[in-house]
């Protein structure tokens, strides 16, 4: 079973949106953006208990009640006849599924009614969206009940209700206790409630009672008992989860993160007995609040390898949440004129399953922006980071976000985030690769370029000398001076879609707008050196030197040169 | 005490697969079959459930009661039900495209027969009603539901992923297009059936009952067979008796004392016969006539009740005959038993309606009400009725449920039938045999005259009536008829013999002849 596609109309604040989905999906956005009425239409959608009070006026889209909710979700249930969740969906819609279809529909409408101040929900299911029929329903009960457990994790997730609730789930059955531990508990209890109603102030508590009924109505027979009435079908009640320390230990499970944690384990138990049975749904609202950074990223972990989450929607703000994903539909929500949503599959590609780690982290950060300027390595946004210190110092507050691929390929991070409807500059270095065996150089820096957006590759640099290209490192610049110089058209393409390629490399453009900083520095540190070569002995040590060191008029020169346009499209771009 | 094949009935509990059990009558078939749906509902806790497809309603409801909440989602009901709900209405037209994509009714009115399939096939298209053969051999409903299961993929795709096991009471009944439609649920769909039926107590040939298709099961490769043998409802005297006549169960017949609990009387005049039952009979405990006649039935009763013993006449309800047989005829039912049957209330309704919970037992209280008070005008009466069948959702078929009703009105008013609305309030009681399948009782008289065995079929019902008793059985023939009946036993007891079962005719029966046929039995030898 696979989950294909969403379609919202006039709900809260969507007025259309149609998003593709994969079984897991994350939902972010900037707050307000309606995230939580993202997760609030498939509640409406698959889960009983929410849709039975119907919808009110507020949830028609501009509270428009004119116009008529729709929600529609497609899901996939040709992919594998054993799965059992395909099953479920085959028994629960019997003939509501032709032969031969791959893809079903469920779907929610509802109609204002004045009269009754609400819009009353109505189901459908089909495999065309434009010819469903209604999912028979016994009142509020829609045969889909049966097969969709909606599991809602609020953030505010209490343990204690999250507990009792289970406890009182497992303790209900007959089956819970055996015989033997039944008779215990019940001589126990018998005499704890026999010792109680002994107690000299509850003696004492009896014979003011009788006195005081007295002085209202002098009745000779008149006895009051008090009496302990604990009993085996509410001890639940007054069972307490307690975590045990190192010495094992008693300590009550007082912070916020270790309840918060307890709680969805403790929902993922109640779940898991559930999921024979029924399609369980996982809706989850900002898993990260309270929890501290190892929290969230084991929590990343559970909720991207546990089958139990196999169907999962999370909204979240955290980069750490959302760290180990794999396979997941990232849905971004952003405001057009209307809120709308961008959507993009996400696979860690197979030649970066051993690099997950690394490339999830920093596009895990990077989605969250509106505008990100991918540079190649840390040197890059040292520097950048401290012009826009003084150009644009909030830029990350207003969406800005650079991200440093550090030998991932900068394609990776660029499908995804443009995908994503956000804003990718690109700035890199103008690398030229030799062939092996042959006088020839690969234009590997401009047709990385080339690729990002589809345009053809640039054929190899001919008649390289290849005892200058070993010997001379001054031969490598000037060839890539003579790439860069030869190509202004493809430069300037690569400009309109925000693709800065370099002329040589970061340190190499530097020297052409701030040479004499540069070899003072050099000069100052008692190099013989001259700026570049400095720069280039110790990359990061060097560039934090020249960026501690800069004057504003040296920032100001970089900020306004068209080596680094980039920057200054950041700012733009930020700040519109 | 426990029951002697004990072992065999932990064994039907615990075995996976394809089971066919052949049960003889009073050996429990049906509580084995609810102790292993408890078991099996117990053992699933996935979406997965089952079905248990019954003849009649009334069994069906039987397992319903005896169920409970260990129901939950399983399907308990007729087959005819069975099929129409899950194959005919939902896939039918992913076989014969959109125009069957609507409500198709049953309905299995002598009115709406047909030939051929294909006409059967135009007729729903026409009337969306379901139809039968005029052949009554042959089965319509069963033919098409087999043909949508092997062309829809959704339809077999469906019944695998719903059901675990399908269960089959009295399979011996079935004719042979829902045997080759059960066969294919097992051997092609793979669906683990669970089969119960007795061969011997066929007693539909007439309508095309197939008993070959149940004892092929015996020797089916994929099927694991048991016998349950142990009548827990007959002393062992009947239980043998029961026994000798069948050669299936023959090997059965067990050494035991004779103490009169089977006697077979010969008479000349109805006179002697009536003198001997009084002599005979037990009133403190229940006692059945059975016949194979409405009308015999009646004629015997009438005898008895003027020696003075209390016989009620059991007459069929008009309402239970086959060709009334639609999806509401169930309302007309009800009502007569709400009108006639004792104890039966509002709440006892409720349970009859197949989705009862989208209904108010106070409205159905209101209407119940205005229906039996207007009992008497046949005007207000079918206002009243049709307002129920109306809030019961059953509005279109205005013709049909009219018609339903005028033989209602007829049943709540003609006092002959309370009886049959209340047979278990009458000790002593006539009625025919078909009506006392199921049923049991401490003393049973049959007539020889009805059993001629060289007619098909006869055997069974034969052996129906002579399991039903769980005491005393009296035969009683008349002169030459009882003769007859004397060689089919002495014939029964050789072939028992046959088998090494050592047994003779004191041992099964006692042979009384009245003074007059003992005259004419002289006279003839004079």
């Amino acid at each position: 079973m696979l989950l294909k596609q969403l379609i919202i109309e006039n709900f809260r604040n969507f007025e259309n949106m149609d998003i593709d989905l994969t079984n897991r999906n994350i939902i972010f956005g900037l707050n307000d953006i309606g995230k939580s009425n993202f997760l609030s239409a498939i509640r409406f959608l698959l889960d009983r208990n929410f849709r039975r009070n119907g919808l009110t006026d507020s949830d028609f889209y501009d509270k428009d009640t004119n116009r008529e909710i729709v929600i529609s979700l497609k899901i996939d249930i040709a992919d594998d006849e054993e799965n059992d969740d395909n099953k479920k969906i085959y028994t629960m819609m019997s003939g509501a599924i032709p032969s031969g279809a791959e893809e079903i529909y469920i779907q929610l409408k509802a109609i204002y009614d004045a009269e009754a101040l609400m819009g009353q929900p109505n189901l459908f299911w089909g495999v065309d969206l434009e010819n469903l029929e209604a999912i028979p329903s016994n009142q509020s009960f829609f045969e889909l009940d049966k097969y969709f457990n909606v599991v809602y994790i609020d953030s505010s997730i209490k343990l204690e209700d999250t507990f009792k609730r289970y406890t009182k789930e497992i303790l209900k059955s007959e089956s819970s206790l055996n015989e033997i531990e039944r008779k215990v508990l019940k001589t126990h209890i018998s005499n704890l409630n026999k010792s109680v109603g002994k107690l000299s102030t509850i003696k004492a508590f009896e014979k003011e009672l009788k006195d005081e009924y007295k002085k209202f109505k002098d009745d000779k027979n008149f006895k009051v008992s008090i009496q302990s009435e604990i009993e085996l079908s509410n001890i639940h009640s007054k069972l307490t989860p307690y975590i045990l320390d190192e010495k094992n230990e008693n300590y009550p499970t007082s912070g916020d993160g270790r309840k918060k944690i307890l709680a969805y384990t403790l929902l993922t138990l109640e779940n898991r007995r559930l999921e024979e049975r029924k399609i369980n749904i996982f809706l989850v609202e900002e898993l990260e609040n309270h929890l501290h950074r190892s929290m969230q990223i084991a929590l990343s972990y559970q909720i991207f390898s546990d089958e139990i989450f196999k169907y999962l929607f999370m909204t979240t703000h955290s980069s750490l949440i959302v760290s180990q994903m794999d396979e997941v539909t990232l849905i971004k929500l952003f405001k057009e004129t209307t809120v709308n949503a961008k959507s993009f599959v996400y696979r860690v590609p197979e030649d970066y399953k051993t690099l997950k780690q690394k490339l999830n982290q920093n596009l895990a950060e990077a989605i969250y922006a509106d505008v990100v300027l991918l540079v190649e390595g840390p040197s890059e946004k040292i520097l950048f980071e401290r012009i826009l210190k003084e150009k644009c110092e909030r830029y990350e507050s207003f969406g800005g976000y650079i991200l440093e691929v550090d030998g991932i390929n900068f394609k990776e991070y660029y499908t995804v985030l443009t995908a994503l409807g956000i804003k990718v500059i690109v700035k890199t270095d103008n690398d030229l690769k030799k062939v092996k065996g042959k006088t020839e150089c690969n234009l590997l820096g401009v047709n990385r370029c080339q690729r990002l957006i589809g345009r053809r590759e640039i054929i190899n640099l001919k008649g390289i000398d290849l005892i200058r290209w070993e010997r001379d490192s001054h031969y490598i610049v000037e060839r890539k001076n003579y790439v860069f110089s030869k190509l202004p058209t493809t430069i300037k393409k690569l400009k309109e879609n925000n693709i800065y390629l370099s002329r040589v490399d970061l340190e190499n453009d530097l020297y052409e707008v701030i040479p004499g900083i540069m070899d003072k520095l050099a000069r100052d540190k008692n190099s013989t050196k001259n700026g570049i070569d400095y720069l280039q002995s110790a990359k990061l040590i060097n560039m934090i030197e020249l960026s501690t060191g800069i004057s504003k008029n040296g920032i100001d020169k970089i900020y306004k040169h068209k080596r680094f346009e980039c920057l200054k499209v950041l700012v733009d771009l930020c700040c519109r | 005490m426990l029951p002697v094949d004990k072992e065999i009935r932990d064994e039907i509990l615990n075995t996976s697969g394809n089971i066919v059990i052949s049960a003889s009558a009073g050996t429990g078939k049906t509580h084995t079959t609810i102790q292993r749906i408890i078991k099996d509902t117990g053992d699933n806790n996935n979406y997965q459930t089952f079905a248990a497809v019954t003849f009649t309603r009334k069994a069906a409801k039987e397992i319903l009661n005896r169920l409970g909440p260990d129901k939950g989602e399983g399907f308990v009901g007729t087959n005819d039900n069975f099929i129409w709900l899950e194959i005919i209405q939902p896939f039918m037209y992913d076989v014969y495209g959109c125009d069957f994509k609507r409500e198709i009714k049953p309905d299995f009115n002598d009115e709406n027969r047909i030939r051929t399939y294909d006409e059967g096939l135009e007729k729903i298209r026409e009337s969306q009603l379901m139809c039968k053969y005029f052949n009554v051999k042959k089965n319509f409903a069963f033919q098409l539901a087999l043909k949508i299961v092997k062309n829809s993929h959704s339809s077999r795709r469906y019944l695998k992923a719903k059901y675990y096991r399908i269960y089959i009471d009295e399979y011996q009944d079935s004719d042979v297009d829902m045997h080759n439609f059960f066969m294919y649920l097992s051997d092609e769909l793979e669906i683990p059936l669970f089969i119960v039926g007795d061969s011997k107590q066929s007693i539909y040939g007439w309508r095309g009952a197939y008993s070959s298709g149940f004892t092929g099961l015996f020797t089916k490769p994929t099927f694991k067979k048991f016998e349950l043998w142990n009548n827990f409802r007959s002393n062992k005297v009947i239980q043998n008796y029961s026994n000798i006549f069948m050669e299936s169960v023959r090997k059965h017949c067990q050494q035991t004392e004779f103490n009169n609990e089977i006697i077979a009387f010969k008479y000349i005049d109805d006179t002697e016969v009536i003198k001997y039952i009084m002599e005979w009979i037990d009133v403190s405990k229940k006692c059945a006539f059975l016949n194979f006649s409405n009308s015999n039935s009646e004629f015997w009763s009438e005898q008895l009740k003027s020696v003075g013993i209390p016989f009620v006449f059991i007459p069929g309800s008009p309402l239970d005959y086959s060709n009334l047989e639609s999806e509401h005829i169930w309302i007309a039912r009800a009502i007569a038993n709400y009108s006639l049957q004792y104890r039966y209330s509002e709440y006892d309704f409720m349970d009859e309606i197949p989705m009862p919970e989208a209904f108010r037992i106070s409205d159905i209280k209101t209407i119940l009400k205005g229906i039996k008070e207007s009992q008497y005008e046949i005007n207000l009466y079918n206002e009243n009725c049709i307002k129920l069948y109306e809030y019961l959702g059953y509005s279109d078929d205005l013709e049909k449920i009219k018609n339903e009703i005028s033989i209602l009105f007829n049943v709540v008013n003609d006092e002959k039938y309370i009886p049959t609305y209340n047979q278990d309030r009458h000790k002593l009681t006539s009625g025919t045999i078909h009506s006392s399948k199921g049923l049991e009782f401490e003393q049973v008289i049959i007539n020889a005259q009805d059993y001629d065995m060289s007619r098909d079929g006869i055997n069974y019902l034969h052996y129906v009536a002579i399991s039903r008793p769980e005491e005393r059985l009296l035969i009683i023939g008349q002169d030459g008829l009882m003769e007859r009946y004397k060689s089919y036993i002495e014939n029964a007891l050789v072939e028992t013999q046959k088998i090494g079962i050592k047994i003779s005719i004191e041992q099964v029966v006692k042979i009384i002849e009245s003074d007059k046929s003992i005259l004419v039995g002289e006279s003839v030898t004079v």
